[in-house]
């Protein structure tokens, strides 16, 4: 299941985790909240955000 | 997991800012202008917050880049064993925590919830120990 954890520490600083999302896609899911809580400070990403379908080779056969 | 971002969070929106001091008790006073604090004293601001216990306000005041700094009696802000903070607040310590940190935490969960709400998606509330989570799921 696709999900976002938003985790506020007691100074009211954020983190955004993404789970359940392959590639881009996460990054696509948060790009409004994370503007609109405020200044980006960090970004990584996880394994998984690697995890794009690779796209298939045409033979030509 | 496919990121992690980190945001340090920002006042901007005024429905966020709303929910968040209706959670702490505080009643909103849209474009008032004038903040009082300790002994009748006064400070210029965009809107105020009226504070449960005491005549002393929390002021808001709009910044040129659109977001808000939060001005109040240092009485309001601090943490700690002050018998006035008891006072005012009727509780243990000052609710709104150190330098307005536990206002900014809940600013942040309400402004998640608006903007995860705006999309159709749903949030759900839970507590990690002094941190707080929304959990967004239905995308």
């Amino acid at each position: 299941m696709k999900t976002i954890i938003v985790t506020v520490a007691e100074n009211g600083e954020v983190e955004i985790e993404t789970t359940g999302f392959k590639g881009k896609a996460c990054e696509a899911a948060t790009a409004a909240l994370e503007k609109a809580m405020g200044v980006k400070t960090n970004s990584k990403k996880k394994p998984e955000y690697r995890a794009e379908e690779k796209p298939r080779l045409s033979t030509g056969n | 997991m496919s990121h992690i971002a980190t945001i340090k969070t920002a006042l901007k929106d005024i429905a966020a800012i709303k929910a968040a001091g209706a959670e702490f008790g505080m009643v909103f006073n849209e474009n008032k202008t004038v903040c009082h604090y300790y002994s009748n004293q006064t400070v210029p601001s965009t809107h105020t917050f009226t504070v449960n216990g005491t005549k002393m306000e929390v002021g808001l005041v709009l910044q040129p880049d659109g977001t808000y700094t939060v001005v109040a009696d240092d009485m309001l802000l601090y943490e700690g064993n002050q018998p006035y903070n008891r006072t005012r607040f009727g509780c243990a310590t000052n609710p709104l925590a150190n330098s307005m940190g536990g206002f900014m935490q809940r600013y942040a969960v309400c402004k998640t919830e608006i903007e995860a709400r705006k999309k159709g998606w749903m949030c759900k509330r839970v507590a990690q120990g002094a941190k707080m989570q929304v959990h967004v799921t239905g995308m």
